[in-house]
Formats: structure tokens, sequence, C-alpha cells
């Protein structure tokens, strides 16, 4: 039962070794992104939604819609994670919600305004929201299309997002690094 | 909220009110949290967005209060949301406070306080394990969340138990302020100090799943001896009522103690045994609370690990 010759043994640096970093939270570091994992599947939005579902949207406009979110999210200099998960909220809605033209910027903003009140300590102001689509939509327009989101989403906002494994891939990448990248842990 | 029929108010606090309901369909008891919002401008509130949605990750737990589930309904053109939760007769506060005062004073039997201590370690592991410290969010990377909400708040007030299963949740995991007030109004709250760390109460900025394993430390303690282990009424009382029985930490304990920003001269006291705090816990008991109660965050044991401390070796796992 010899291991066969030709192997030799890997060489691994466990990033999780730093037991004394709280802030890294090490000892718990493997479980929670297992976790993630786990919730990464379990509710995800459907791949063909834009070819089932929606008759009066295309794809090229939710690209247009994502560039002005990202836009938005620089102008704010609201934290990345942001535009990821408020990308996915709307992914989710349009999975379960035919949306005609003219509400799909009022859904894009208020998917942005919810995940900035779950992820910031100055969310985004209702009226903010509003001036940024050009007044196009008014403050109740929002309110209401956000109880709409979130009952459709049913509250489930703590969920993993490609910035959230990001993080993760990007610690393991650099544990090599004599200096890590500050500008790469900072993404 | 036609669905439920109001049984009566079990608890009243700043954040709204609390009933016993029961779920006209199925008979089941639930408690509902009324919250009036604060929705006119702003819509839902950021720390309530978080609370449930925390909430609902962390719900598929057996030591973890259920959520079952989240009403929106508009009355008179007022918002209000309802939490519906399920049901349990008493938290862990009452629960120990009939052990010691009424017409039947006695202990707590040990094999009860193993079984509760057990089932916090669990929740408390669960939730550590999907990136949640009590009331806030882990960090996992370089962006602290810790900013929303320093205030740690696991106490005996928050555990829920079912007395006839032996049942024991962790419930609350802050909705109650949280819905209430924003942040800056908290310091001007009374919040209970006797569960909170020493780092916290030294003003550590980076502290972590640490904290919630003193105040579970503290709660074991508390099931032990029926009354609080460190009864602090302020801040500094509360660092020399832990000083006056671990002993006045030292550089040699803590590595980083003196520079933590609230660190002042304090005097030197030696440790006492701390055995003869918990009288009749027996060594493998003191053994683990030793472990919970260590200083230097670094060293405290998590909860993961305190599952397999040789203290739960008597205890049938099998019903967890």
């Amino acid at each position: 039962d010899a291991a066969p010759s030709t192997s030799t043994k890997l060489d691994f640096i466990n990033i999780d070794s730093d037991q004394k970093d709280q802030q890294q939270c090490s000892q718990y570091a493997l479980e929670i992104y297992n976790n993630f994992r786990v919730a990464e599947l379990i509710k995800r939005p459907q791949s063909n939604f834009m070819e089932t579902l929606q008759r009066d949207i295309t794809q090229s406009m939710r690209g247009i819609l994502v560039d002005w979110l990202v836009e938005v999210s620089e102008e704010y200099k609201l934290v990345p994670d942001i535009l990821y998960l408020a990308v996915h909220f709307i992914d989710l809605f349009l999975s379960q919600n035919y949306v005609e033209r003219p509400k799909l910027q009022l859904l894009g903003i208020t998917c942005m305004l919810i995940a900035s009140k779950y992820e910031e300590i100055r969310p985004l102001h209702v009226e903010e929201c509003c001036f940024i689509s050009d007044n196009t939509y008014t403050k109740s327009e929002v309110l209401a299309m956000e109880s709409l989101v979130l009952k459709l989403l049913g509250f489930q906002l703590s969920v993993p997002t490609a910035k959230t494994f990001l993080r993760r891939f990007l610690r393991a990448a650099q544990a090599s690094y004599k200096n890590p990248s500050l500008e790469l842990e900072c993404l | 909220m036609e669905k439920y029929e109001k049984l009566e108010k079990v608890g009243e606090g700043t954040y709204g009110k609390v009933y016993k309901a029961k779920d006209k369909a199925t008979g089941q008891l639930v408690a509902l949290k009324k919250t009036r919002l604060e929705m006119d401008e702003e819509g839902i509130p950021p720390t309530a967005l978080r609370e449930i949605s925390l909430l609902q990750m962390l719900s598929n737990s057996l030591y973890i209060v259920r959520l079952l589930c989240v009403e929106q309904i508009d009355k008179n053109g007022k918002p209000l949301l309802y939490l519906v939760f399920e049901y349990l007769d008493t938290d862990l506060k009452k629960f120990v406070d009939s052990h010691r005062k009424g017409p039947n004073p006695r202990p707590l039997p040990p094999s009860l306080i193993q079984s509760f201590l057990y089932q916090l370690c669990k929740g408390v592991a669960h939730c550590h394990s999907h990136g949640v410290l009590h009331r806030s969010i882990l960090v996992t990377g370089p962006l602290c969340f810790l900013q929303w909400d320093r205030l740690v708040d696991l106490k005996p007030q928050n555990l829920l138990v079912d007395k006839e299963k032996g049942i024991l949740k962790i419930a609350d995991l802050g909705l109650g302020r949280a819905f209430t007030v924003p942040i800056k109004s908290y310091t001007h709250e009374i919040v209970t100090l006797w569960y909170r760390a020493p780092e916290v109460l030294l003003g550590s900025t980076h502290y972590s799943t640490a904290v919630d394993m003193w105040s579970v430390g503290c709660i074991f303690a508390e099931m032990v001896r029926r009354q609080a282990l460190f009864p602090g009424d302020s801040e500094f009382q509360q660092l020399l009522h832990i000083f006056r029985l671990l002993g006045t930490p030292t550089e040699k304990q803590w590595p980083g103690v003196s520079s933590l920003r609230d660190w002042h001269v304090y005097p030197k006291w030696e440790p006492q045994n701390l055995a003869s705090a918990v009288p009749a816990l027996g060594p493998d008991g003191v053994d683990l609370l030793t472990k919970m109660l260590q200083y230097d965050p670094a060293d405290r044991i998590s909860a993961k690990a305190a599952l397999d401390h040789p203290y739960f070796d008597s205890l049938d796992k099998s019903q967890f």
C-alpha cells in the first residue's frame, strides 16, 4: 500500500492557521464557507428567465441596468458587496415575476436600496433612489416595490454572492506572498 | 392577522407588544411580535432587515427559536410588521428565578444544567458557523461589519425554555432593540453588563466569537449558583467583579491587555479558586467553566470544542 513513487508531497499553506487573529475567524472559516456553499444552492436565480418568463425586457436591458448600478455604486461609494447582492436580488425577482420595461429600473434601484440597508452603516435614502433615477418614480413607488421584493425574497437576504467567495479565494491566492497586495485584499 | 387568535400579552418592550397566540387553522401556539415601524419615510428599517434575514438563515437549527413567518400588513395606512415565532413557555431567567425564590427553592438538577449548556453551545456553534456573532455579523474579510452593533446580548432572558421537554433555544437576536431606535440611543439604554466579555468592557475594537463564549460561561455559572456570577452595575464595577474572582489580568496572561482603549491601572487581585464560586459543580464542569472564562480571547474555548469537553461525557447526546 505504498504511495506511487512518482508522487511528491504537496506543500499546502493553511490559510486558517492564524488562530490568534480573531477577526479572521480562523476556527470557523472552513465551516462558514461550507455553509455558504450550501446556502448558495438553496435559492438561486433561474438561468433562463429571459426566455421563459420575461417578454418585455431583454438580456441587453438587464446589462444596461447592471452597468448603471455599477455607476450608482461608485457615485455613492457603496461597499462592493451591495452591488453583487442587488444584482442577485434582481435576478431572483425576475426569475419569478413578469416585469415590464418601465419598471425594470425601479426594480434595480429598489434592490440596491435593500442591499444597501443590509450591508451599509449609512444606507441609501429613498429620496436618493428617486433622484438618481431622474425622479422617474415617486418615493411611494420605491417603498411599495421594496415591500414587494422583500415579500418575494421572504426576507432572506443573508445570502452568499460571488463577492463572498472572491474574498476567500483571494486570501488563498495570496497565501504565499510575503506582502499581500492591499488592493486585492480590499477588493 | 385573522389567522391567529391572540390569547394573552406575554411581553411588552419598547419595540412593541408580544402576544401568545394560536394559529386558528392548526391550533399551534405562536408568539406574535408586533413591530410598529417608522416606515413613513425610509421603508423597512435596516436593523429589522438584517435581523429578520439572519433569523431566516439560522432558524433551521433546533437550538435557535424558529421564525415561522413574517407578515407585512397595512393598518389604517400605517405599515405594521408581525413576526410569528414558535412559542415556548418561559425563559432561562424566569426558570432559574423560580428555583431560587418562591415556595420551593431548590438547585437545578445537574443533568438539566448539563443538557441546557449543551443545547446552548449547539446554538452558539450554529450561529458562529454561519458567520453570525450574537447580534452582529462576523468578519470574514477586511470589512468590519461589527460597526453595526457592538452589543452582545447573550443572556438568560434571551434563552427560551420548554420546561416539559427540557429544551433551550436562543431567541431574540437583538430584534427588540434593533427595531426601536437608532443606534445612538443604545448608549442611554440600560443594558445588562453581567455577561459581557472583558475585551468588550475594556474597549477592544477587534473582538469575535469568543465574546459569546464568555457569556455562555457566565450563564453556565448562573445556572449552578442560581444567581449571577458577575452582577456589575457599571462597566467599571463589572470589571472589578471579574478581576476580584479571576485575578487582575496581566500582560503575560493576556498579551496586549494593557494597551486596550479603556485599560486603567487596577488593584492587583490574585485569582481566587473558581470552584469556590460554583461549589455544586464537579471537576469536569469547573474545568469547562475555566476554559470559557479565559481572559485572552484567543485562549477561550470555542462552542464547537466545548461540545466535546469531558463535562458532557455523561450526557446522552443521541437526543440532540
